[in-house]
């Protein structure tokens, strides 16, 4: 028999007694309040630091045979912070100081070059090359500015190779292109949040929802608690419903304070991108997008809490509970991640299947895509899902032999 | 007020088949302190589970003051108060908190509740600690919440499993001059030991049980009449050799 009064008297006490535990607080509010920005703002900073510092370090280039392509040497000298090394000529010891970083790049100009041919209107036909470590990130930077320059002088010989023919340069761009992208700032912001947001909305519903589910029933069975529980005049299902509505409620709320932590952290590195690009991107909420959120949030994180607290059931320990329920991560992952595949569009079977329906539909919410018709369907799958999961908890709560793993 | 009538209880599972209690019957009394004796393994905790209706009986019944444990298992726990060794407190609740939340699952009134918890801070003297968090709490000083919470209900019977395991001189006293207050305020007391001169100090009867069955059910004074043997250690291996 089902009491509503005791249900809910052990879930005041669970909630209780779950947020006097520090492990909750650091989980449910301090991670998704403190640690996301910190971490958002923190990589950011550094990565901008090592960009500096990338950029300010003088980068050594080794140009073989440079007198045989003296406007190539002239221009790379008159470019700030590359120096010109000419007399390292062993490409063997070239590389070795590629290795050791004691420089940059190699630019082989072959023995054969002959500028004077570019003077005469002759077309040299030979190839320049670039000898670089791909694995080194500073290397790479150096690549792309010798890369800039060169492509700079070989512009400038063929407008006047083209010159000498009598041909106009214009002859190498018959025409323009001109890409116009109509998405207006609020598609495009949308884009963007719903490409990332679904994923971590279904992650951190799961990871929310993990601590409590084995705290609350692993971690009873440790401590010696629930058997104290199991004989209180307190149902077996009174129990289940207590318990699974806290989970329940530490998830949501976990899920929930990190998007807004997500999206406010997101609001705060927007402030400070260039003006450019700010005015063709807004980073928008609106009332449809937060209730859709919530319409499969409530669904997803049940059937989570009802599944997680069944594994951790089945657990004697704490830890053992934690074996238990971390595959679920793996098997959540695939699904959540299909919101970030480009072409994967919501139809009426995706949106039958659990967690791959929360991820298409939040993003659909998003990008203004979303269908009614696959909003319900998504709902109340979830809901049967939910129920299932639910059933199969109440069950596994009566078995004694996993109560007591006799 | 309990009557325990042809239980017997078989754990199964793939790789074996325990039968850990057997075909065993007994009734306790109004006010009567029955001890139930055996050595480990003997099925004395399976029983008192099925009492209190953790677990399920494989064939037989139990009544508590009229309860059957499978029919009404919710009825029956409102009958009893349970208390083992390993008994756990919630380490984040006050002992005060422990004992408001078993009285709401008990459904006791709020402001007789609070005169309930007054009455066992009295009892119990709980007064110094009742507002501290149990696991900032010593051994001793949980076992008088845990006390505290076995009759905040103000149960009929009381089931205790080992109750003394584990505690010192000082936890075993206490343990048993409440096992004696609650005799003096009608209660009955089934207390599972393997202690026999806790059992002869306390029982009102004892039972003995080995390998699931019932070997003895009867006064000690009784018992020894009948063996001739005075010393409790020999008297109870001799019942074993003898009836076994």
């Amino acid at each position: 028999m089902f009491d509503l009064k005791k249900g809910l008297t052990i879930f005041q006490k669970e909630i209780l007694d779950i947020l006097r535990d520090k492990r909750t607080i650091i989980s449910m509010i301090v991670v998704p309040i403190l640690i996301i920005p910190i971490l958002t703002y923190g990589v950011t900073w550094f990565a901008k630091i090592q960009m500096k510092k990338m950029m300010e370090k003088e980068a050594v280039v080794i140009l073989q045979n440079a007198q045989n392509f003296p406007a190539l040497r002239d221009a790379l000298q008159k470019e700030e912070k590359i120096r010109i090394i000419e007399n390292i000529l062993d490409t063997t010891a070239a590389i070795a100081m590629l290795r050791d970083e004691t420089a940059q790049a190699i630019i082989i100009i072959p023995q054969q070059w002959d500028s004077l041919k570019f003077t005469l209107g002759q077309i040299p036909y030979d190839t320049l090359q670039i000898l670089s470590l791909k694995t080194k990130e500073e290397a790479q930077i150096v690549v792309n500015r010798l890369n800039q320059k060169i492509e700079e002088l070989r512009k400038e010989y063929s407008k006047q190779l083209l010159l000498r023919a009598g041909m106009d340069a214009e002859i190498l761009k018959p025409f323009e292109i001109s890409q116009v992208d109509v998405s207006t700032p609020t598609e495009i912001g949308g884009k963007l949040l719903g490409m990332m947001l679904p994923y971590m909305l279904i992650l951190l519903t799961l990871s929310g929802a993990m601590y409590p589910a084995m705290d609350l029933t692993a971690g009873e069975k440790e401590r010696g608690t629930m058997e104290t529980l199991l004989i209180s005049p307190a149902s077996r299902l009174d129990i289940v419903f207590g318990k699974f509505l806290t989970i329940l409620t530490v998830s949501i709320v976990t899920a929930l304070l990190t998007i807004f932590s997500i999206f406010f952290t997101s609001s705060g590195l927007f402030l400070t991108i260039s003006e450019e690009i700010r005015t063709k991107l807004n980073l928008h909420i609106d009332f449809t997008i937060v209730a859709t959120v919530l319409v499969l949030l409530i669904p997803l994180s049940a059937t989570f809490s009802a599944l997680l607290m069944t594994l951790s059931l089945l657990a004697k320990s704490y830890k053992e509970a934690q074996s238990y329920v971390s595959p679920m991560v793996i098997v959540t992952i695939f699904p959540a991640m299909m919101s970030m595949f480009p072409g994967v569009k919501t139809n009426l079977a995706f949106s039958l299947i659990p967690i791959l329906n929360v991820s298409l539909l939040v993003k659909d919410a998003f990008t203004g895509t979303l269908e009614p018709l696959y909003l319900i369907t998504a709902f109340f799958s979830s809901i049967v899902v939910a129920a299932i999961a639910m059933r199969i908890c109440v069950v596994t709560f009566n078995k004694e032999s996993v109560l007591f793993r006799i | 007020m309990l009557e325990v009538i042809h239980l017997s209880k078989i754990y199964q599972d793939r790789k074996k088949t325990v039968e850990a209690v057997r075909d065993i019957s007994f009734q306790i009394g109004k006010g009567e302190i029955v001890g139930l004796l055996g050595v480990n393994g003997a099925g004395k905790t399976t029983t008192l589970r099925i009492i209190v209706t953790l677990l399920k009986p494989t064939t037989g019944s139990v009544f508590v003051n009229g309860y059957e444990v499978t029919k009404e298992p919710e009825n029956v726990r409102k009958q009893i108060g349970f208390l083992t060794a390993s008994t756990g407190l919630y380490a984040r609740l006050t002992g005060r908190e422990t004992l408001m939340y078993f009285g709401k699952l008990h459904s006791i009134p709020q402001h007789e509740l609070n005169k309930r918890i007054d009455e066992a801070i009295q009892l119990f003297h709980l007064s110094e600690f009742i507002d501290r968090k149990c696991d900032k709490l010593s051994t001793g000083q949980k076992q008088r919440i845990n006390l505290a919470r076995t009759t905040i209900h103000q149960p009929d019977l009381l089931i205790l499993d080992e109750p003394t395991a584990g505690l010192d001189v000082l936890g075993a006293k206490a343990i048993v001059q409440f096992i004696r207050n609650v005799k003096s305020r009608g209660q009955s007391v089934l207390f599972s030991t393997h202690r026999m001169e806790e059992a002869e100090s306390l029982c009102d009867r004892v039972i003995i049980i080995h390998q699931g069955k019932i070997l003895a059910d009867s006064t000690i004074k009784q018992l020894r009449a009948e063996s001739g043997i005075d010393e409790l250690q020999d008297l109870f291996l001799h019942i074993i050799d003898e009836r076994e």
